[in-house]
């Protein structure tokens, strides 16, 4: 199997995670200045829930894949495999769902609630709608606990890190930061500040009209 | 009346509505890219009992050699096998060690066992599921299968030792919890597939039932799969 199929989709979702994560940071980038802070937020969070969803997506296909054989998605040897943890008949699925399903409707139902709030922060429901997405994704909580439990201790062979599987919890654990942090910054009255430039910035703004 | 014209009056001060309607169309679609691109690079498989279908993986215990061990169906599997070559085929039975008419399978599984299975040409596995109302135990399946002296067995009215057929060497998974039977939904029992070495169903009795179908007794299922005549 080439390291390219094994690793390049790790890496590609790792740096869209991580492009969210700067985006939602709010380093100053040139693009985005006109965002209020709030929105950047929004708009970091929606790209980590994405890169959530691809991934997810990406551990439904090597399990897909391990059902009818070895998998070319996913190294299958080694502590770092996908195989003895995505390919185990026991703890591979929720209640005879594979987890990586639920990992495709958990970000699209959390990936529907950021964007909604994005496109209209200024909506009644812009608000609750950040607590909605909040509140579904704590299960994921005690979900990831219980996979990495499952990796070290229970699966065959074990300890195994599964790295597709990882980056969908680094993905959750992202996302539930984000939201407790916008939670935060909303009830103390930021929901909505647009950012104040110096003067220095508008001239330059406006030279480039 | 007065429901639709609060509808309309609801959706005509809605400006919002647009922006959740306008993100759930851009999931839709970031969904849609995902699932093409799943079902290009890695469909799921089509798993279930009819032929042709990848056959349910099987988790359980199960009784060979005098002890029980760990069981997993598609540890049998060889998914790289393909068509014409060598490989060893599955024969699967699922059976109640009460039901009468799993009673008399007993014989013809030991014929078969004999023609295609003691030469290693077909592995036989037999699921002993509780299905039916009747006081079922590990004992019980032990014994119907070393063909031992134990009352119970044919609806608790037989002893296990005076069945057809030999004592049978292949394994006896316990399903008595009807976990697999579940998996399998089997339209009663006995009920037999042969799987390929890959694991696909070959051949499914409840699929032949008319007693004029050329595949409708096991022996001529193997005998068609095994020789040439089908696979």
């Amino acid at each position: 199997m080439s390291s390219t199929m094994e690793y390049g989709p790790l890496t590609f979702f790792l740096a869209v995670m991580a492009i969210g994560g700067v985006i939602a940071s709010n380093q100053k980038i040139s693009q985005l200045d006109e965002m209020s802070p709030m929105r950047r937020r929004l708009l970091g969070l929606f790209v980590i829930e994405m890169g959530g969803l691809a991934a997810s997506a990406w551990t439904w296909m090597i399990h897909n894949q391990l059902l009818q054989g070895g998998s070319t998605l996913c190294a299958a040897e080694g502590v770092v495999q996908c195989g003895s943890v995505i390919g185990d008949p026991t703890y591979s699925e929720f209640f005879g769902v594979p987890w990586g399903i639920i990992g495709i409707l958990a970000f699209s139902a959390l990936g529907w609630f950021t964007l909604s709030a994005f496109l209209d922060m200024k909506a009644d429901w812009a608000k609750p709608y950040v607590d909605y997405a909040w509140w579904l994704s704590l299960p994921g909580i005690p979900m990831i606990a219980w996979l990495v439990i499952v990796e070290l201790f229970l699966v065959d062979g074990a300890p195994h890190i599964c790295p597709y599987c990882t980056s969908v919890h680094i993905s959750l654990i992202a996302c539930i930061y984000l939201l407790h942090l916008i939670r935060k910054e909303r009830d103390a009255g930021n929901w909505d500040i647009v950012p104040k430039l110096s003067k220095a910035e508008l001239l330059a703004k406006a030279r480039k009209k | 009346m007065s429901t639709k014209q609060h509808n309309v009056h609801t959706l005509a001060n809605d400006e919002d509505a647009d922006a959740r309607v306008a993100s759930f169309f851009s999931i839709s679609a970031i969904m849609t890219v995902v699932m093409i691109v799943v079902w290009v690079l890695a469909p799921p498989p089509s798993v279930g009992v009819k032929e042709g279908q990848l056959a349910p993986d099987i988790l359980a215990e199960a009784h060979y050699s005098g002890s029980w061990h760990d069981f997993r169906l598609y540890d049998y599997f060889n998914h790289s096998w393909e068509e014409g070559e060598p490989g060893q085929y599955i024969f699967l039975q699922f059976m109640d060690t009460d039901c009468p008419h799993c009673w008399d399978d007993a014989l013809g599984m030991s014929d078969n066992y004999n023609n295609w299975g003691a030469n290693g040409a077909v592995a036989f596995i037999t699921v002993s599921v509780g299905m039916l109302n009747t006081d079922h135990s590990r004992a019980e399946v032990v014994a119907f299968q070393e063909k031992s002296d134990y009352e119970g067995c044919n609806h608790d009215n037989s002893n296990c030792a005076s069945r057809g057929g030999d004592a049978h060497d292949w394994p006896y998974v316990d399903d008595l919890g009807l976990s697999a039977f579940r998996d399998y939904n089997p339209p009663g029992v006995p009920f037999h597939l042969l799987l390929s070495p890959d694991g696909t169903v070959v051949w499914n009795s409840a699929m032949h039932t008319d007693e004029f179908d050329p595949l409708h007794e096991p022996s001529q299922a193997l005998q068609h799969h095994l020789t040439g005549g089908g696979a």
